[in-house]
Order: C-alpha cells, then structure tokens, then sequence
C-alpha cells in the first residue's frame, strides 16, 4: 500500500521535514502572496492594510523556514549541505530578499519621507517576489536533478539551476502563494481592497491551475520517472487528490457560493496537497544526481545517528504540538478584520 | 585572495553584524520585562510609559536581528560544506532544538507583545514579554551549547562513509553539556545583559541632559542603574570562572590570550604588552608574579603551558596517531571476527581525523596578537563597566545622578563600549580557537564548501553592502524612535492605545 522505506525512522523524518515544509507554505505562504500583491496597488492605505493584516504573525511564521533549515541540518545533514552550497548563489539570492523583508517591516514607517517609503516599498515586493518563485525553483531542482557527485558536491553554475522545467515549478509555486495570500486577504480586510482582493484571487487561481497543467505535462515528458511511484503506490493519489479538492473549494467558495472567508480553507489544503504530492513524486530521494543515479542523495545515505533521529524525535514530539498550541493561540488573539491602526509605525 | 580567508571572512563579518542586535535583545528583553512585572503590582503610569518606550526601542532592534539571524542558520551549509557534512549529526541538532524550543517563542509572542497590547489583559502582556525574554535566552542557549562543541568536543565518535569522514553523536547530554557549555552561556548572556543595561542608562541619561521627559528618565535610569549594577559585578565572577575553563580544556588558547611563548612555573599575569609573531615572543611592560598561575590553575607554582610546547605536544600526539593508524592497518586483514574488525575500524577512523588535525605547526597560528590584545581588551572593559555601574549605584543612592552632567555624558558614551567587549570576546575566542574549527578534531581548511573565488568574493561585497545599508536604517530608525520621547508613550497623553499606530504623525506623508 505505501513504500516500505517510509516505516524506518528515516522514514520517519522525511515525514517530519514535510511538516516543517508544509508549515512553513502554509503560514509564511500567504505572508509572500500578500507582499506580491503590494505593488498591485498604488493605494498608500490599502499598502499599509495589507502589511499591517500579517505584522503581528510574519516574523514567527517565518521560523518554520529557520525551524526547517534547522531540522534538515540536524537530520539529513547531507542534504543541507549539498543543497545550500550546490545551489549557493540561489539561495544567497533568497536570503537578501528575505532580510530585506524582515527589516522593511519594521523601518518603512519609521520615516515620514516619501523616498525614504518608495525604497522600502521595492524592498519589500523584492523582499516576497523573489523568495516565492524560487523555492519552487530549488525544490524542482532538487527534484529533477542536478550534477553531484558521491561526496554531495555540486558541479554545476548558477544558471544549471534556471531551466525551464524548474523555472515552471518556481511559477506554481508563486502562484500557490498568491492564491493563498488573496485568500488571506479575502479573510482579514473589507472596503476596496477587499473587492481587489476578489480579482486577485481569481486570478492567481487561474495561473495556477493553468500552470500545473502544463508543469504537469512537461514533467511528463522530461521525467517520467517521477510518476512511478504513484503507479507503484496508488494511495499516494491521495496528495494530489487534496490539492485538487483544494482548489475546486477555493472556486466554489470564491465564484458561487461568494462565502469569502471560507476560500482560505481551499487554498490551504492546495497548498498542502501541493508540498505533499511533490514529497511523494521524490520519495525517498531528497536530491537526484544528473551525473549518476547511484549518487542521488536520498533519507538513508543522508540521514543522522539512529541516536541523533530519536534524539530530535523526541524533542519535536514535545515541543511541536506547544509550537503549534501558543501559535494559534496568538491568531485567535489577532482574529478578525485588521483596521489601518494596527501595525508598524 | 583565497577561498578559505573569503569563507571566513564573510562568516566573521556576517556573525559580527548579527551581533550588534543580539546583546541588546537579550538584555533590553529581561530588563522590559522585569519592569513589566514590578508595575504590575506598582501601577505607575510613568513606569508604564518607560517600558513601553523601551520597547519601542527593542521593536528597532529585534528586526534586524531577526533579519541578519537568518543568513546564520544557512552559512553552515552555504560556505562550509565539509563542516555541515562531518558535524551534521551532532552540530545540526542543537540549531534545530533552536529553532523549534526558542525562535518560535520569542518570534510569536513578539508579535503579540507590540500589537496584542490593547487586545489582552496587563498579565497577559507581561507573560508575552517574559516569553520573549525566555524564547531569546533559549536562543543562546542552544547556539551556544553548539559553538561550546567546536571549542570542547564531547560525546561524539568518528566513522567514515562513502561520503566522507564524520562526526557520530554517542551522548546526546555529554555533547550538549560540554566542559565549557554552562559559563560559556552564563558569560554570553551576562554580557547581553550589561550591552541593555548600558544602552538604558545612556539613554536615559541623554534625556535628562537634553532636559526632555525628565521624570520619566529619572525612572527609566533608576531602575536600569539597579539592573546594571547587578549584572556587571556578577560578570567578574562569571567571567573567571569561564576562563578557568578555557585554562583546563583549551590550552593553546590560554597560552594565546596570555601571550604566552615560553612554558613558565609561577607564571605572572602580563597586563600590558605587545606580540612579536615572527620572534616569538611577547614585549610585557606590566606584570603581577604568579598571577596568572593563580587564576589559571588556583596554585601559585603551577605550571603553564606556553604556545611553543603546546605545538611541539601537538606535533607528538599526531605522530603517535600516525603510528596507530599504520598498526590497525596491517593487523586489518588479519582480523577475521566482525565485531572486533569493526570496532577496529572504528579505531581506525578516529586514529586517521586526529592524526590529519592535531598535525600542527608554528605557521599553523593564528594572530597571537589579535587574540592577546582582544582578550586583554575584554577584560578590561568588564572591570570598567563594573567601576562604573558601582559609581552610578552610589551616585544614585546619593540623590545626585540626576544633576552630575559630567556623569550622565560618560553614560551616553559608554553605550558603544558593552557591544565593543563582545566582539572583542567573540574575537579572542573564536580566533583563539585557530587552526581548528573544531578543537583537536578537525581543521578550519578541511572544513570550507569549494566555490569558484569569484562566487564568494561577490557574496561577501553584497554582503557588506546590504549590511551597511541595513545599519544605516537602523541608526536611523532608533534615533527617530528615541527622539520621540518618552511622554509619547504615556497613556495620559494618548487618546490612541499604544501599541498601534499615531495617526497624528502619519497624516501629513500618506498619499
């Protein structure tokens, strides 16, 4: 019914990194989706609505990414190391968006000049834009493959990392986000934003679909190998099942039944399908070699101590669920329509 | 410029920029919310406005930290490579326990402490900002248990794979609570204290000599010369212990930041001198007999290592391991048994790391002198912020704090000094740990990621361009927070709950 190598305690943890990856899609998704979105208006105070909606939350969602790189680190240290020095200048790339975010939140307001506002403004837009197209870009990397060799060590350039097949898993992958972040939209404002935010969510729901149809058929042709096991694992199907009753919730919510605060609930489980049905497709490589199958990085040869696994299982055995508790302890706190008071100033 | 000197360099650069904020957050959190908790029961509207002032101020701070901590988490695979890949099991452990015990906490709560103000009850806020507190002291904690097995290693034994040679966690608890963990941490975070408890005083001070908001400042500098005083005098103790650690289980780094050459019985404690690297030798002008001896080894006559013989045992232990690695192998085919050819190989490996990284020479040293005058420097400065946190205490129990220009200028000058001890101590220590990135085990050159020279050198100039630019908006931002005085913040003054927005001060710059 499902691949014996998932009842191992690598196993285990290959389940465990989903989690974070999911978490973090989840929770900083719509952060990135919404900050996409900032240049889609002109409107200081629709800005200022949109980043004021996720200020009291961005900065701990952003942890399940440190929380996920952590956990890489801890239990499939090879992975982390092959991925962020082979794919080095990506993810510096990504870095410097993403300090600019975080610092962008907090100084924006802290001038009243309108240059000073205009920079932050592109920083912040470079800040999401960046880090949501090219996660999708890493993880199709990863995915499909890239030259290392036995020892991890990556042989190609920065420009190996931006073909066209990976190119269009990043585009999913932004547009996912967008999706989500309207839906959270949809969810934490009124007014004229509220109606942008209608179109927006339409809009970026037909990218994506369009766009995982074509992923998808692309895929196809490069990478067959990909399907397999779904072939061999028919309840596997279950991942892309979520995804598409995700989005078919999200359209029905959002054009027939207009119940808008619903919507997020769709592309919640997208996204979740999204990150899962990509974990299936790998499973259980992390990382396929171009040079040589045999080098492929996959949960056993990159995997930490049976001592150093039970190790951190325990500790996330205790600690997730308290993460997990005082987190949506402080978004019931923060429920309902964001006003224009409540932010960064 | 090579690879290795680029890796690290943009490690050193991007982990000094990283600790501008990370003093400050650690103390101004405690010190925010101890006062948080005596106006619970006190009620004092002007306490109330100080510490809501305060952490305004953090708020500034906490953002960059949050931004620059992020490189940090992924610097290890980026640049270090063989690193991640031998320490992996062991070193990867602690920054995941981080992320999920500490960077949650204080990142969630942060959100509910600076916007949640008018949505909860004063307990509540008061919770939110002891969770802070605690989710930032986790946070060094975890990091520093890691750092602390670079420096002492413990609980581990060494295989090797088809990927390479690394590092195996056989002690979870003997790895985390190394010889140095404890007063390591205790040190680092003291220190985190004294950098907020400085800054307070000094702004507190500037406020009273600029004659703004002075009863407000006279609380604020109260209740920071208190926190101050306590925190400073602690570090000396604190700090000899630490040291004497580092005596026991990092010899050649003692004998660098003593500058110490030669092997000396009754060895004195040099206050003042200058390295001479290619000599050999250390210029001293002021020393104190048998000193050094005492601190080092509590016994006026001990014996103390210097750096010359230290290398020369070095240089014997890898030749011993050598030997052992030529032994096991001839006896490896011999070995029919599985059990006893595996616990040979396990010999073996580790027989092979220590004789590759104990195989050290003189030009093997880092800059004794950095790491003489780093350390000397740091030890000086926290007997000064003691000197002076003692003479404010008095100043204070006196009445005349608040009048004694001279004083109060000296407490606005000193604010950059606390930060300048850190990175003196981040310095002397982690140079002082050269040539090994992880002591005795493996070596700072078999540790870097090989990248093409040009990919790092392009990293670390974007690096040091977004770094300056970020610091730029954060002098700014903090002097346009600070400049809005504290009265701002008092409830008296407000019609708006604060914790959100001034539109009064929006109004005239939105489109």
């Amino acid at each position: 019914m499902l691949p014996a190598e998932l009842f191992t305690l690598e196993g285990l943890w290959f389940l465990l990194a989903g989690v974070f990856l999911v978490g973090y899609a989840l929770t900083d998704g719509f952060d990135l989706g919404t900050g996409v979105f900032h240049i889609f208006t002109k409107d200081e105070k629709e800005r200022k609505l949109m980043m004021n909606s996720i200020a009291p939350v961005w900065d701990g969602n952003e942890v399940w990414l440190i929380a996920g790189g952590g956990m890489l680190f801890a239990a499939f240290p090879l992975v982390y190391a092959a991925s962020f020095s082979g794919f080095y200048l990506a993810i510096m790339v990504v870095l410097w968006a993403l300090i600019g975010r975080a610092v962008a939140f907090e100084y924006r307001n802290k001038k009243e000049s309108i240059t000073w506002r205009k920079t932050w403004d592109i920083i912040y837009w470079l800040g999401n834009f960046v880090p949501a197209l090219l996660f999708g870009v890493a993880v199709g990397n990863a995915v499909l493959g890239v030259p290392i060799d036995v020892k991890g060590q990556y042989h190609g350039t920065f420009f190996t990392l931006l073909n066209i097949p990976s190119l269009l898993i990043g585009a999913v992958g932004l547009f996912m986000f967008m999706m989500h972040g309207a839906a959270w939209l949809l969810l934490k404002t009124e007014g004229s934003l509220f109606e942008k935010a209608k179109k927006w969510a339409f809009i970026s729901w037909i990218g994506f679909v369009l766009l995982l149809i074509i992923t998808d058929f692309v895929l196809l042709m490069v990478k067959p190998e990909l399907y397999n096991n779904y072939f061999k694992y028919p309840l596997l199907l279950l991942a892309p099942a979520i995804m598409v009753f995700g989005l078919i919730y999200y359209f029905y919510q959002l054009q027939i039944k207009n119940n808008y605060e619903k919507v997020i609930w769709g592309s919640s489980l997208a996204v979740i399908g999204t990150v899962l049905t990509i974990a299936c497709a790998s499973f259980p490589v992390f990382i396929r070699s171009t040079i040589d199958p045999k080098y492929n990085i996959d949960i056993f040869n990159s995997a930490s101590s049976h001592l150093t696994l039970t190790v951190m299982l325990i500790v996330t055995v205790i600690f997730l669920p308290i993460v997990i508790f005082y987190t949506s302890y402080v978004y019931k706190v923060f429920k309902g329509k964001v006003s224009e008071e409540e932010g960064y100033h | 410029m090579d690879l290795l000197l680029l890796s690290r360099l943009q490690f050193a650069a991007t982990s000094y920029f990283h600790f501008i904020f990370v003093p400050l957050t650690i103390g101004l959190s405690l010190f925010v919310a101890i006062l948080k908790t005596i106006n619970l029961k006190k009620q004092d509207p002007k306490l109330d406005a100080v510490a809501r002032f305060l952490m305004m101020v953090f708020a500034v701070n906490f953002a960059a930290g949050v931004a620059t901590g992020l490189t940090q988490e992924f610097e290890f695979g980026t640049n270090w490579f063989e690193y991640s890949k031998f320490v992996g099991d062991i070193f990867g452990a602690p920054l995941a326990i981080e992320g999920l015990m500490a960077f949650f906490l204080e990142s969630t709560f942060m959100g509910l402490f600076l916007f949640g103000e008018k949505k909860i009850s004063r307990g509540m806020h008061t919770f939110a900002a002891w969770m802070v507190a605690l989710g930032t002291t986790l946070s060094a904690l975890w990091i520093l248990i890691a750092n602390s097995w670079m420096q002492t290693p413990a609980g581990f034994k060494i295989v090797e794979t088809p990927q390479g040679t690394k590092a195996v966690l056989t002690d979870f608890f003997e790895a985390a609570l190394n010889h140095t963990t404890i007063f390591r941490f205790l040190h680092t975070v003291d220190g985190g204290y004294i950098t907020g408890g400085f800054f307070a005083m000094g702004v507190f001070a500037y406020f009273l000599l600029k004659n703004r908001d002075v009863e407000f400042a006279k609380v604020g500098l109260k209740y920071s010369v208190i926190f101050t005083l306590i925190v400073s005098v602690a570090q000396i103790i604190i700090g000899d212990i630490h040291g004497y650690q580092v005596a026991q289980h990092q010899p050649l780094k003692m004998a660098m930041y003593e500058g110490k050459w030669e092997t000396e019985k009754g060895a004195s404690l040099d206050l003042l001198g200058v390295v001479d690297q290619e000599k050999q030798t250390t210029h001293v002008y002021i020393k104190i007999p048998y000193l050094l001896s005492i601190l080092a080894y509590h016994d006026p006559n001990a014996e103390f290592k210097g750096i010359k013989d230290l290398v020369k045992e070095y240089q014997q232990k890898s030749q011993e391991y050598k030997n052992q690695v030529k032994a096991i192998e001839e006896k490896l085919p011999t070995v029919a048994d599985e059990a006893e050819k595996q616990k040979l190989l396990d010999e073996l490996a580790i027989a092979k790391a220590k004789a590759k990284s104990l195989d050290i020479t003189m030009d093997d040293l880092p800059s004794v002198g950095l790491v003489f005058t780093s350390f000397h420097l740091m030890v000086y400065l926290g007997f000064l912020f003691a000197l002076i946190s003692v003479v404010a205490f008095i100043l204070y129990k006196k009445g005349t704090i608040y009048n004694n220009k001279g004083f109060l200028w000296l407490l606005v000058l000193s604010i950059p000094l606390p930060f300048l001890a850190s990175f003196l101590g981040w310095t002397s220590t982690e140079v002082g740990r050269q040539p090994w990135i992880v002591q005795g085990v493996l070596k700072t050159k078999d540790a870097v990621t090989i990248h093409p020279v040009e990919n790092v050198a392009f990293t670390l100039t974007v690096f040091f361009l977004i770094y300056t630019a970020i610091f730029i908006a954060f002098v700014i931002s903090m002097l346009k927070v600070i400049n809005r005085g504290i009265t701002e913040y008092s409830h008296d003054k407000e019609t708006v709950p604060v914790g959100s927005v001034r539109p009064q001060l929006n109004k005239d710059w939105r489109v």
